[in-house]
């Protein structure tokens, strides 16, 4: 006897997850909408005077504005938060080629930021160097605890040591 | 004809061209990469020459052969061809091996070496308990091997380009954080998923009479996800490497990578989300109508790149732990967030072969009926059982040795070649007449007699 639609429950089963994968996609526009909130452009500019050698003991910067640093040279970002509306909210952040937050402050409204230009890297736990790769520094606006515009953004590119 | 073949082929059918035209927009594709590729890398050193030459000495190779093909007789012209046309599928292959060789591997050669051999043994592993899933009819070690390769080679030279740019356009446009992760977490499994499941679309194309079911689908989907695990891992564990290299632990970060990608995530990942691609296109391969195999396949890309997706952008979310339950917790991740993915595979699998080992049964039992003697009644308990199918040739290696071992296997198997042919005729997949099945029933008399 020849069964009837034998293959039947199998594309069934291919027409439900179709349909789930749509729920799936759909769940990871919300999540992407969610942090990456539509309409958040203010015009506002940060200015990132630059990013320098730092010496970690004085605070102090040196040298050239630069892309390019080994993992043994301490760096940060120099930013002039006069550039930005005093009362509105936002944070400078280094990440990491893996992605972690490896030093910055806020958020806080900018005119309190002002004895915070220097924004250096900071050495991870546990480690003796930067770790090597691409590093983003972005000046983000802040809204209702979280960051929903950059305002400035610097590439940097950390080379291994050895 | 094909004598073995699940359907007999008169002509080339329309699914032909529609393969051709995928494979040249394919070879438009990777040109464009290795063009860029040139541009980026600059100097060409050394490791050219060790796949770079033969592969030109191969095109070489395949131009001669295909040039004297025209010169034979039109029916042997077909072979020749056929035969250029595989030289250079392999030189291709070289190429793009060259071009990987360099964009994964980066400035550490040894270590990407040494990472290759560490995967090779697990990768392995991976594509025998995967080719060993299809109980009643194991697919050919060379297309086994084409969807491997097509994953490691093929398909990650097409999506490195997609990938990086896509990240370039995140890094420069988007806040970082969980939506930056979403919006990468889609392009990888949109183009990664599409440029590995182009090898199972063109496998179902072009070589149908051996892929019969969602099973076949299933096996050469998760083939060229290990495939393209094993390439992605050298990737990954040479990255690694440099980054921790400086604080002297280089080797354990490449070992722990190694660890979750070739042994917890061998099975997980690549191999279930291409397999779910394999399992789409595997249905549709026994649809009747061209709406129903569109749903079937669209569905199996649609959940592979959303369980690629969720992955990719959804991993920072898990708890993980800290100290001592960390290490439970990165175990649990990957059980919980692909698990279910891979649950489903094994579902439609265990769907797959319980559907296709009703329809052996019956077809070996009508085959039986008819009286021809190419299968007795009393061979149908044994066919159908692989246990009993595995038991009996090593009954008769113990009592004849290996050659009688090798004849009652090409037996067994040609037996269960001609009950497939008699499914897909009664359900009418053939594009052609009869006599490919009747061909199948004088083999198998002949490896009676």
């Amino acid at each position: 006897m020849i069964p009837r639609d034998e293959i039947r429950p199998l594309y069934l089963a291919m027409l439900t997850l179709g349909v789930l994968a749509l729920v799936i996609l759909a769940a990871g526009l919300i999540d992407f909408f969610a942090f990456e909130p539509p309409g958040q452009n203010t015009g506002a500019h940060a200015t990132v005077i630059g990013v320098y050698r730092y010496d970690p003991g004085g605070g102090r910067l040196s040298g050239p504005d630069s892309q390019r640093f080994t993992a043994d040279q301490p760096f940060a970002a120099e930013v002039d938060w006069t550039s930005l509306p005093l009362t509105m909210v936002v944070a400078a952040r280094w990440f990491n080629t893996l992605g972690t937050t490896v030093g910055g402050v806020g958020p806080a409204p900018a005119g309190q930021l002002s004895e915070h230009s220097i924004i250096p890297v900071k050495i991870p736990p546990g480690f003796r160097h930067n770790v090597p790769g691409d590093y983003t520094f972005v000046v983000e606006r802040y809204q209702n605890g979280q960051p929903v515009e950059v305002l400035a953004r610097r590439l940097v590119y950390v080379r291994s040591a050895v | 004809m094909i004598a073995n073949a699940a359907y007999a082929r008169h002509g080339r059918p329309p699914r032909y061209r529609l393969a051709i035209a995928l494979a040249g927009v394919l070879v438009i594709l990777l040109f464009l990469s290795s063009f860029v590729t040139s541009l980026v890398l600059g100097t060409i050193p050394g490791r050219v020459a060790l796949f770079g030459l033969p592969a030109i000495a191969l095109v070489g190779v395949a131009t001669w052969i295909g040039v004297r093909a025209f010169d034979r007789d039109p029916a042997e012209r077909r072979r020749h061809l056929l035969r250029a046309a595989i030289v250079l599928g392999i030189a291709l292959l070289l190429w793009l091996l060259v071009v990987d060789l360099f964009l994964f591997t980066g400035d550490a050669p040894l270590v990407a070496l040494i990472s290759a051999l560490a995967c090779l043994p697990t990768t392995a592993f991976g594509i025998w308990v995967v080719r060993r899933l299809d109980r009643n009819e194991k697919e050919p070690w060379r297309l086994v091997m084409v969807a491997v390769a097509w994953g490691a080679v093929v398909a990650t030279a097409l999506v490195i380009w997609a990938n990086t740019s896509l990240g370039e356009v995140a890094a420069n446009t988007l806040v970082p954080g969980p939506g930056m992760d979403a919006f990468t977490a889609y392009g990888a499994g949109f183009f990664e998923e599409i440029a590995k499941g182009l090898a199972v679309l063109l496998l179902y194309l072009v070589m149908r009479d051996e892929f019969d079911d969602v099973v076949d689908g299933i096996v050469y989907g998760a083939c060229v996800g290990l495939g393209f695990n094993f390439m992605e891992s050298i990737l990954y564990m040479t990255h690694i490497y440099a980054i921790f290299a400086g604080e002297g632990f280089g080797a354990e970060a490449a070992g722990i990578q190694w660890y979750f990608r070739q042994v917890v995530g061998l099975f997980f990942g690549h191999a279930t989300y291409t397999a779910l691609v394999g399992a789409g296109i595997g249905v549709a391969r026994q649809l009747p109508r061209l709406s129903q195999r569109l749903l079937a396949i669209a569905g199996g890309w649609l959940i592979a790149i959303s369980a690629h997706f969720a992955w990719d952008a959804w991993l920072q979310f898990f708890p993980v732990g800290d100290g001592a339950f960390a290490l439970i917790g990165v175990h649990l991740r990957t059980i919980l967030m692909d698990g279910p993915f891979t649950a489903v595979v094994l579902l439609l699998l265990a769907m797959g072969l319980q559907v296709e080992g009703a329809a052996l049964r019956r077809q070996l039992q009508l085959e039986a009926a008819t009286g021809s003697g190419a299968i007795a009644p009393a061979e149908v308990g044994v066919l159908t059982n692989p246990w009993r199918r595995w038991q009996a040739r090593m009954q008769v290696l113990t009592l004849s040795g290996l050659g009688a071992y090798r004849r009652l296997a090409h037996l067994q198997q040609a037996q269960l070649n001609l009950a497939m042919e008699r499914w897909h005729r009664e359900r009418r997949e053939l594009e052609g007449p009869l006599e490919a099945e009747e061909l199948l029933r004088r083999q198998v008399l002949a490896l009676k007699s």
